[in-house]
């Protein structure tokens, strides 16, 4: 049983898809316990499947049995145990959360729902441990039709996000089926490792056609994670898809494609290529400034929640691509750690941010207003997710900071740590104007006022949005405090890439 | 004897007692009094435990505590050492009485959200505490952001216009100056080093940096260290004046203005070493802007009409007195400036609660509506007369002795420069305290604006008062 | 090969279905037409 525990984070999402998209329509009741069964289900083998990789090292698991260069092969090590692990528990978070948010805003689509997203999830879930080049752009586009669907389920100007974001994700996903289709003809053969070895073995890393894959997958995948120049689909599917999605999509989409970028730069091209033979780390460090910068800016301008969260995301892939392109041990290190800790913070935010329109209906940052007396709890969450999207310690935000920085002053790029820094304070700024407007109110009383207004009654969210929320943060701190072991893992594998 | 070092877990629970009080707070914030109680519980529990310390640092021993190791090199670890000992028995006394002034004060005014201030006094107590046992820079910077955050609701307690201004201006110079001075410093003498970052008595800085660096590290971390307010970092103090008062003289005269200095103080001792500093002669420079600052500040305290903004530009240059005096690189002006953290926090408490209890018996804010005050609150404007003195350095009260110290400092350097500086500024303090004094009692009985009914604030706030200024008297007593 | 093809046809479909879906919301399907719409219509 427990052989098979990387094919049942696949599977089990998957197979519970299809059979809710059989049933679900007549029995709507058995949707939401099926969805979180599977993905409680994902989890634990998530979880098992890290442990049996810190006891045996990188696991090869062969779908079916078919061995490699023919059959499916799963390739699991440290970096895509931890990410498989953070996915499934996000989408276990967010599926537990969407309880109330389907009935109420996609009432007679429950079941087409939760078979999209369960979808979604087993086509992440797919791309983060496959070892197969070719079957990574099929769950690439798994995953982008599902999100599709889903963000189209929102209100009206969602589908016209939904039609952009449709258009740039082809292309992104097509740049890089070009790209490993160069890759094919120059190896033969679509299996990460085997390509790297086919690279390393035939001479084949000076050639041109090579260096052009690489160029097309790392454009595509940048099209698919919104980096900044190529971020325009972002903003508007997160701010108008249905809370829920957007709870699911914002903190895991970009986050896989960052992985997804690092497994082609380490494992298929290897560092020495992409760092030593291309050595392009100075223009994309330059980029992810730009980028970093540029997202702070444009959230700083938002006056809707979500869209200012989304455009905090790419902010944060900036924070991510830098520490990838620093080609430093801790800023990859940092980069990687970031993933995880930037996932949740994400998700702790847009639950929140789902949370306030849930209660007032307002997608304006002054829905807030008189949130501290209303719901504690509910903003004692967002504080800490606030925080550590600030870097205080002991989140986990100040961690993955504190390597980013590292590696930055480590490879001299301190470009990218004033960077690091200047978007510390912008969200600062953008989060204690939310802070304000819930602790003062949108307009102040005049004076030196003593006001004894009656206190306004407490209503927290229901349980099924509180108790999500109230984990994710408290994960937040956990990750924060208790990073050694995660930083240990994430080093372990670096350090087997080769990087210095 | 030889100095040895203790393993214990009571300077870790010194810190979090606080921290956990707050359940029982929170818990009860509906029976004011058994709210408060829990308040002096902890309290009395924390002073004890920091009393139960002292005879061992006394002995000359330190006693330590490593938590967990948070990043590989890097523990969250606790260590108590006789600089460290002196900071937290002023805080944690100080706590003490300062709740008792609460008490008077936020129930003479009927205050709303009592329960959310006890709270959040009760944390930032618990970060001040985790800053002065703190062994190591990350831990250090660890709790000084904790302080940073948790006083901010106290700030902004009003919840008014007002208030939101103040608080604004209150976390944009702290939170930037530590997060974009502070922050990368850290991050940079932790690669540099690739040590503990434990403070050690002879700094470790020596000989893993160059001149220029340290130069930049050492501006780094006085500028970044805010809350110590020197110029130009120093108008977040004025501004955060919007607070209630107990918070002003707790935290604005005591534990956040003083965590600054203290941090200063560590940085300068234990990170870079009191040796490397002045072979490489980066102290000079300091003492200059300390000296602007002392100058400046008490030439801006002598304009201001508002008594609590007059109180914190004295403050500021008060602030800079300790920064020259660990800035002169000498023992006797380290002396004088670990001393003046003690007695400048005595005496500058002392001149808050006045204030407060001013504000809460007659409702007057400014000083030109303070004439012959004295005839109606005759008990606290003594207090206020003998807080002065401690801040000016009077040979009657605490405030002397550090004084001594810093003047002995400059001196033995042979600074003469600074030595005037400190004699104008004492002047200066002077010249802004005890007219408002002499005004309270001898004036004209045409003048006063009060008549000559005895009527103190809240007894709580008056016992509060008289309590630390007679502390401020018998802190002469102490000889180091 | 045949992957592909399934993965592009399917794309196709699901850019048909949300291109029918604007319509029947905007009454349109021109791009400016939908912009006017959206910024007039808040």
């Amino acid at each position: 049983m427990i052989e098979q525990s990387p094919a049942f984070i696949l599977l089990a999402p998957f197979f519970t898809a299809i059979f809710i998209a059989l049933v679900g329509i007549r029995f709507r009741w058995i949707c939401f316990p099926l969805v979180l069964i599977s993905l409680t289900l994902s989890v634990i083998a998530s979880v098992c499947t890290l442990f049996r990789v810190l006891d045996e090292g990188t696991l090869r698991y062969f779908l079916g049995g078919w061995a490699p260069p023919f059959g499916i092969e799963f390739r699991i090590d440290g970096l895509n145990a931890l990410v498989a692990i953070v996915i499934t528990v996000v989408a276990l978070i967010t599926g537990i959360y969407s309880r109330q948010r389907v009935l109420a805003e996609t009432p007679d689509k429950v079941s087409q729902f939760y078979t999209l997203y369960l979808l979604l999830v087993a086509g992440l879930v797919g791309m983060v441990i496959t070892g197969d080049a070719f079957n990574l752009y099929v769950l690439l586009e798994i995953s982008s039709l599902t999100s599709y669907g889903l963000i189209a389920m929102g209100p009206k100007r969602a589908t016209l996000a939904t039609f952009k974001y449709i258009i740039m994700g082809t292309i992104g996903a097509s740049f890089y089926l070009l790209g490993v289709g160069y890759l094919y003809i120059k190896t033969g053969s679509l299996n990460m490792l085997d390509i790297h070895e086919q690279l390393v073995a035939n001479n084949l890393l000076g050639s041109q056609s090579v260096m052009v894959a690489f160029i097309m997958i790392t454009i595509g995948v940048w099209i698919k994670m919104a980096f900044f120049p190529l971020h325009s689909w972002l903003p508007n599917a997160y701010a108008f898809a249905p809370t829920t999605t957007s709870s699911l999509l914002a903190p895991l989409v970009t986050k896989v494609m960052i992985y997804v970028m690092i497994r082609m730069m380490l494992t298929v091209f290897g560092v020495e290529y992409t760092f030593i033979q291309l050595d392009w780390s100075n223009i994309v460090i330059w980029m992810s400034v730009i980028a970093i910068l540029s997202g702070s800016v444009m959230a700083l301008a938002q006056t809707d929640l979500r869209k200012m969260l989304a455009f905090l995301i790419i902010a944060e892939v900036g924070y991510m691509v830098g520490g990838v392109w620093l080609a430093d041990q801790s800023g990859m290190i940092g980069a990687i750690y970031h993933i995880i800790s930037d996932a949740f913070m994400t998700l702790c935010v847009f639950l929140f941010a789902g949370i306030v329109f849930a209660k007032t209906g307002n997608r304006n940052i002054n829905a807030v207003e008189g949130m501290f007396k209303k719901m504690p709890l509910t903003m004692m969450a967002f504080i800490v997710g606030a925080f550590s999207l600030i870097g205080i310690p002991p989140t986990c935000g100040f961690f993955s900071k504190w390597y980013l920085i590292q590696g930055g002053i480590n490879s001299g790029h301190w470009e990218f740590v004033i960077a690091l820094l200047l978007s510390s304070l912008i969200n600062a700024i953008l989060f204690f104007r939310i802070i304000e407007i819930a602790y003062f109110g949108a307009n102040p009383a005049e004076g030196h006022g003593h006001h004894h207004t009656e206190e306004p009654k407490r209503s927290e969210a229901s349980p099924s949005m509180l108790i999500p929320l109230l984990c994710t943060a408290a994960l937040l701190l956990a990750i924060g405090i208790f990073n050694d072991p995660i930083i240990r893992i994430i080093t372990d594998f670096v350090v087997a890439t080769g990087l210095r | 004897m030889t100095p040895t070092t203790l393993t214990s877990f009571t300077p870790v629970l010194a810190s979090l007692v606080s921290l956990l009080a707050v359940l029982p707070i929170v818990y009860f914030g509906r029976k004011p009094n058994l709210r408060e109680g829990f308040t002096f519980l902890a309290g009395f529990i924390k002073l004890g435990l920091v009393l139960s310390m002292l005879p061992i640092i006394l002995a000359g021993n330190t006693i330590e505590y490593t938590l967990w190791e948070i990043v590989p090199n890097l523990s969250i670890a606790f260590r108590v050492d006789s600089f460290g000992m002196i900071f937290a028995l002023v805080a944690s006394s100080l706590w003490i009485v300062t709740s008792l002034y609460s008490v008077g004060y936020m129930r003479g005014l009927k205050e709303h959200s009592q329960t959310r201030f006890y709270s959040f006094f009760a944390i930032s107590l618990s970060a001040t505490i985790g800053v002065a046992f703190s062994a190591n820079l990350l831990t250090l910077y660890l709790f000084y952001e904790m302080l940073s955050l948790a006083t901010y609701p106290l700030v902004t307690h009003h919840q008014d216009k007002e208030a939101r201004t103040g608080g604004r201006t209150y976390l944009t110079y702290l939170l930037s100056t530590s997060i974009g001075f502070v922050l990368p410093a850290l991050i940079f003498i932790f690669l540099k080093t690739g040590s503990s970052m434990d403070f050690t008595s002879g700094g470790f800085l020596s000989g893993h940096i160059g001149a220029s660096e340290a130069l930049v590290l050492l501006l780094l971390f006085t500028f970044g260290f805010a809350k110590a307010g020197l110029m130009p970092f120093h108008s977040w103090l004025p501004g955060a004046m919007v607070a209630p008062t107990p918070v002003s003289a707790l935290l604005h005269a005591v534990a956040v203005v003083k965590v600054g200095a203290f941090c200063i103080i560590r940085v300068y001792t234990g990170v870079f070493g009191i040796d490397f500093l002045s072979n490489l002669d980066l102290g000079t420079m300091i003492t200059w802007i300390a000296a602007f600052t002392i100058i400046t500040s008490s030439l801006i305290a002598l304009t201001q009409d508002n008594l609590k903004r007059r109180l914190a530009f004295s403050t500021v240059g008060q602030l800079a007195y300790i920064i020259l005096g660990v800035a002169l690189l000498t023992p006797y002006g380290l002396t004088g400036s670990m001393m003046h953290i003690a007695m400048h926090a005595f005496g500058k408490i002392t001149l808050f609660f006045c204030a407060g209890a001013i504000f809460q018996a007659t409702g007057k804010k400014y000083i030109s509506e303070m004439v012959g005050i004295g005839k109606r609150m005759p008990i606290t404007m003594i207090a206020f007369f003998i807080g002065s003195m401690s801040v000016v350095g009077l040979p009657f009260a605490g405030g002397f002795w550090s004084k001594f110290y810093l003047l002995w400092g400059t001196v033995s350097d042979g600074q003469h420069f600074m030595l005037i500086v400190l004699l104008i500024s004492s002047l200066l303090n002077a010249a802004y305290f005890f007219p408002i004094v002499f005004k309270a009692f001898f004036c004209k009985p045409e003048e006063s604006l009060f008549e000559n009914k005895i009527q103190e604030a809240h007894p709580c706030a008056v016992i509060a008062l008289s309590l630390t200024a007679l502390g401020s008297i018998f802190l002469l007593s102490i000889r180091i | 090969m045949l992957t592909a093809i399934v993965v592009g046809v399917s794309t196709l479909g699901v850019g048909l279905a949300v291109t029918q879906k604007l319509y029947r919301e905007f009454g349109s399907i021109e791009e400016n037409e939908i912009l006017e719409k959206i910024t007039s219509g808040k």
